[in-house]
């Protein structure tokens, strides 16, 4: 039988993939603990989810910087209230901007800390909890662009791709604790982390609509979900395509 | 600035240029109006573009795209009120509340609008002739003005500004979140009753009787039937079902969207008389009834994404205007030239509005018949056209709806709003639209004036 999902505790709250995530959840009556910096829109994106049913939802607020600080033992304090946590979604992220860092160091280091470095460490902390609960979901929100590595993106990409490799070695270590681990792969989506983006428009998937299909994904407790579902068709292409094809390609 | 949305309006007539800003925080707001500001650009507030001509465009100015900013503030399920952003959806809205036993106290005939463009354009449903217009169930609203400043409006609270945003077209400022109340239901399924009537005569004796007995009422009107049969159709009329199956949610048939332009030629005064026989006598008996769902009853459209591509790269126009109950005649000769033009589309409404005013200043319902049709852009003959049913209007004392029109005078505009002024003193100046330029400022392109000259 499939295990209900109640508490969620959110990092990135504000993240606007997480929070139409989160609606679905709330729909049946979730509880929430959104983690995030920014005090006034983790506080609206509160108030949506308990407008959407959510029977709870409380706020830490944390940059991601802060999370790495957080041990067991504080991590165990933020979600006692809680009780049992049945699943974390992850959506802290940093798109950046490919030009500035192939010369910059310090916008290349916070691309890779923010897609790689500080996930994987602060997810490390979590994963002792999820342990120690033997039950739970982990779901994080990496990226197509991680499954090959593009001119025009590649830091961000190689950041996310670090993650997925992460997050397969994290399901095999959490499996003999029956804890499963996601890895939610959203394609192009209306959020403003893509503003700007001159691509298709009909690639572009409204949030809403990736909103519940990642849900679906996590519900059902599949490994990697691709959010809209055709991204995973369109990414096995681009991995077929020979390399001394893809380098020739601009886009 | 964003460039990934080709932003129009749902007719597809004018081809604006604009400065595009997506807005997904409240609190970005003011650091978006200082860049509009610094820009020299006039702004408008924009959600999902289904106003048919240029109310919601603000050709070489900024637009500010709202549908991003959607949350849900609260949602009181016991009292029915609930109060979002500006951008949120009717469709989104409807998920929320149906499930919960409440539905939406006015419904346009598309889910696919903004709560602030529903207050903007004061909406109007098949219940008008009891409900009135979506204004009247508005608790209260924030304005943001251009220069920054809150305001919290309610008809006890700045209520000048209260009553001229309300049907005020996105131009007294920016609308933030919304309260409204929300009437209750206990199920997504609707029983409906479908009288054919045989003219417009047949209508206009069973109307009120219908009005009478249904919450909810509207008529399609066959516009290429001739001669005795000229203003046929089928008065449909609908109620909530007491709790047939429960408050689950249940969607419509969703059928493909359009996914490009049909040819021009796919829609032509032949193809939409054999649609509008064949749609007319397919119902066989005088009075039919059925149980629907609530979708497919009030957005029968919604289900065929962009069905606005069926008129093809030309685009169209809708003409949409009320006249007083007492001018049947008035309708009669607008629906006799009509159909004598053969340019109308399958999309034909005749409503009976009823007397409930509504509290804004620009509202368009008005107590009578309101006639509304759709039109693949002829051109010139299409503008004619809209000229000479223009004229009638005027002559009745009645009015065209602005979320609309593509095509009204300024004296049009002026004769039929009687509360102009009054509204103009309420205009935020950092605001502005084309169609508000090209209809109340006067300042229509050479081409524009040109095509007038030579259509009247």
């Amino acid at each position: 039988m499939e295990k209900r999902i109640k508490n969620c505790v959110l990092i990135g709250a504000s993240s606007v993939i997480v929070h139409h995530v989160a609606r679905e959840f709330a729909r049946s009556g979730a509880s929430f603990l959104l983690i995030g910096r920014n005090q006034e829109k983790m506080q609206q994106v509160a108030d949506d989810l308990i407008a959407y049913g959510a029977s709870g939802a409380e706020l830490a607020i944390a940059a991601m910087e802060d999370l790495l600080h957080w041990d067991l033992a504080k991590i165990r304090e933020q979600t006692s209230r809680m009780g049992n946590v049945d699943l974390l979604l992850f959506g802290a992220g940093y798109l950046g901007e490919q030009v500035k860092a192939e010369v910059d160091d310090h916008e290349a280091n916070a691309i890779i800390a923010a897609n790689y470095t500080m996930p994987a460490l602060i997810l490390g902390r979590w994963a002792l909890l999820f342990a120690e609960q033997k039950d739970g979901l982990i779901a994080v929100i990496s990226s197509v662009a991680g499954e090959r590595g593009r001119a025009l993106n590649y830091y961000y990409a190689s950041a996310k791709s670090g993650m997925s490799v992460y997050l397969q070695g994290l399901r095999g270590r959490m499996y003999r604790y029956g804890v499963d681990v996601c890895d939610v792969r959203p394609g192009y989506v209306r959020t403003p982390m893509t503003i700007g983006l001159k691509t298709g428009s009909l690639l572009f998937a409204d949030p809403t609509q990736a909103g519940i299909e990642i849900f679906n994904g996590i519900a059902a407790r599949r490994a990697t979900v691709y959010a809209p579902w055709f991204w995973r068709w369109i990414m096995l292409i681009i991995r077929w395509i020979p390399e001394t094809i893809f380098k020739r390609l601009r886009f | 600035m964003d460039t990934q949305y080709a932003y129009n309006s749902w007719g597809r007539v004018f081809h604006p240029t604009h400065a595009v800003y997506p807005v997904y925080w409240d609190q970005e707001l003011f650091e978006i109006f200082r860049q509009v500001r610094a820009h020299g650009k006039s702004m408008l507030a924009h959600g999902f573009g289904r106003s048919y001509g240029d109310s919601c465009l603000n050709d070489q100015g900024a637009l500010i795209v709202t549908p991003p900013l959607s949350k849900v503030k609260f949602f009181d399920a016991q009292a029915g009120i609930i109060c979002c952003e500006a951008g949120a959806s009717l469709s989104q809205l409807l998920d929320l509340i149906v499930p919960r036993g409440w539905f939406l106290p006015v419904s346009p005939g598309t889910k696919f609008i903004s709560v602030g463009g529903a207050v903007a354009n004061d909406v109007h449903g098949k219940n008008h002739h009891v409900a009135g217009t979506f204004g009247r169930h508005i608790k209260c609203f924030e304005l943001m003005r251009s220069d920054g400043k809150r305001l919290i409006c309610s008809p006890t609270e700045n209520s000048e500004l209260f009553a001229a945003t309300i049907g005020g077209l996105g131009l007294t400022g920016f609308i933030t979140w919304v309260e409204f109340g929300l009437i209750p239901i206990e199920s997504d399924i609707m029983e409906v009753c479908v009288r054919k009537f045989d003219s417009l005569d047949e209508y206009l004796r069973i109307a009120s009787e219908f009005d009478r007995s249904y919450t909810y009422t509207v008529a399609w009107i066959d516009c290429l039937a001739k001669g005795r049969s000229l203003g046929r159709g089928h008065l449909i009329a609908g109620e909530h079902h007491p709790a047939a199956r429960g408050l689950r949610r249940i969607k419509g048939p969703h059928l493909p969207n359009v996914p490009i332009d049909l040819p021009n030629f796919a829609l032509n005064s032949w193809t939409m008389s054999w649609f509008n026989q064949i749609y007319y006598h397919r119902m066989r008996e005088k009075v039919t009834r059925f149980l629907q769902p609530t979708d497919s009853f009030f957005y029968p459209l919604d289900g065929i994404g962009n069905w606005n591509r069926i008129y093809g790269k030309r685009g169209m126009r809708q003409f949409q205007a009320v006249i007083s109950q007492s001018k049947s005649q008035a309708l009669a000769s607008m629906l006799a030239l009509i159909s004598r033009s053969q340019t109308a589309s399958f999309l034909a409404v005749l409503k009976t509005f009823g007397k409930l005013a509504s509290p804004g200043l620009l509202s368009f319902p008005a107590p009578g018949f309101t006639l509304s049709i759709d039109f693949p852009d002829y051109g010139q003959r299409t503008m004619k056209l809209f000229r000479l049913l223009e004229d009638i209007v005027m002559a009745h004392g009645g009015r065209i709806y602005p979320a609309k029109d593509s095509m009204l005078s300024s004296d049009a505009f002026k004769a039929g709003y009687a509360n102009l002024p009054a509204f103009v003193t309420q205009v935020d100046p950092g605001f502005s639209s084309s169609f508000w330029r090209r209809v109340y400022e006067g300042s229509e392109t050479k081409e524009w004036k040109n095509a007038l000259k030579t259509a009247s």
